[in-house]
């Protein structure tokens, strides 16, 4: 037994104490490394372009129906009136906002609310949602910045966008991001929006 | 017989004498390493710059949409439209292959992904963009798309996402027109 692991020891030793190709085997250390690194820099990239676009799709569409091109409400003389399909599609905006990364994971929730100035809160009045994403429901109280009731705002509308995607595409096994933003904005043309239903 | 041994062992003498010859060792090490090295840098600077690129395109965008709301595109040609906005980042980009699309946004939630450029497999897009400025009040769809090349690394490190091997970098904007004051 000790005859056998005597020249075991030796070669071992001999191993070691070679120092030839060690640019190689060094480098075979830091490869790995240096190339997962390099994929998660471009995660990293990829996460902040993508949450540039997530906010300015919340930003978008909310502008959009913030400026909806004014039609005097009969019932509501303080409101104009958006009929339901033309708010979908300004929702639908954010899909394209998202190209080439739209995925079915995009979701946005459109909702206008009632400015407590008391409390600085909003209460839900209508909410609208894109295919599979679930409205606000009404008389929610949501809780808003100081400066809308200080600015005087009766009516504001409230989005919220939300994306979840795979970093490289499932490669190096990173989980799922998700990234999300929320709106508030003044409506434009008139105090309030009412949206026709069905319309 | 003996001359005939003494001529084959001279090339085995001298392949023996090559293999324990350490000389060089570090270059011939370095040769090895250099393609993997050079491949990472390149890949590493190549990500840096296709994301700088994309915040420039999308300063680009932001410019073409304002000089399309504020209603000073009324009167250009989509050329000219894709140079004005062009011009400031003319350094980074090449300005003829820059594609900018400008037309009435679709109106219904249905037709929305059906608006966007498409490319084929080679990278080329399928059919022309088009270039429409409608009066105001209306909501608009601007798209600047630019096909970002990108070098290969030695060992197939690749960023493109298009079928000629280039980065589709994209920015849309989505507005409404104001009525000229």
């Amino acid at each position: 037994m000790a005859a056998f692991s005597r020249p075991l020891a030796s070669a071992v030793r001999c191993f070691l104490d070679n120092a030839s190709g060690v640019a190689a085997v060094e480098m075979a250390f830091i490869a790995p490394v240096a190339i997962t690194l390099l994929f998660v820099g471009f995660a990293g990239g990829q996460t902040l372009n993508l949450n540039h676009k997530v906010v300015l799709a919340a930003h978008s569409t909310t502008d959009l129906v913030a400026r909806t091109i004014y039609i005097q409400d009969p019932n509501n003389p303080q409101g104009e009136l958006l009929a339901q399909s033309a708010l979908d599609a300004d929702i639908a905006f954010s899909q394209l906002i998202m190209y080439p990364d739209a995925n079915g994971t995009l979701t946005e929730v459109m909702s206008e609310l009632q400015v407590n100035t008391a409390n600085n809160t909003g209460v839900v009045i209508w909410s609208e949602a894109s295919p599979g994403a679930t409205k606000l429901p009404l008389n929610t109280v949501i809780t808003l910045d100081p400066s809308y009731s200080a600015a005087g705002a009766g009516f504001l509308l409230y989005s919220q966008v939300t994306y979840t995607f795979q970093p490289l595409g499932g490669l190096l096994s990173l989980p799922p991001i998700t990234l999300s933003s929320t709106e508030t904005l003044t409506i434009r043309n008139a105090p309030q929006i009412d949206i026709q239903w069905g319309a | 017989m003996r001359v005939s041994s003494l001529i084959a062992s001279r090339p085995a003498r001298s392949l023996a004498r090559f293999w324990r010859c350490d000389k060089g060792v570090n270059a011939i090490e370095f040769a090895f390493v250099v393609p993997i090295i050079i491949a990472i840098l390149l890949a590493t600077a190549q990500v840096g710059v296709i994301f700088i690129a994309q915040a420039y395109l999308n300063e680009v965008a932001e410019a073409g949409m304002r000089t399309v709301l504020t209603n000073q595109a009324n009167n250009l040609t989509q050329q000219q439209f894709a140079s004005t906005i062009c011009s400031n980042v003319s350094a980074m980009f090449n300005c003829a292959n820059l594609i900018v699309e400008l037309e009435p946004a679709p109106s219904t939630a249905a037709s929305m992904t059906s608006a966007m450029p498409q490319f084929d497999n080679n990278g080329i897009l399928t059919q022309p963009t088009t270039y429409t400025v409608v009066p105001a009040p209306a909501q608009m769809l601007l798209v600047v798309m630019y096909q970002w090349p990108v070098i290969g690394g030695p060992l197939g490190l690749n960023f493109g996402s298009l079928g000629n091997g280039a980065y589709l970098l994209v920015s849309t904007q989505v507005f409404m027109i104001e009525p000229p004051t």
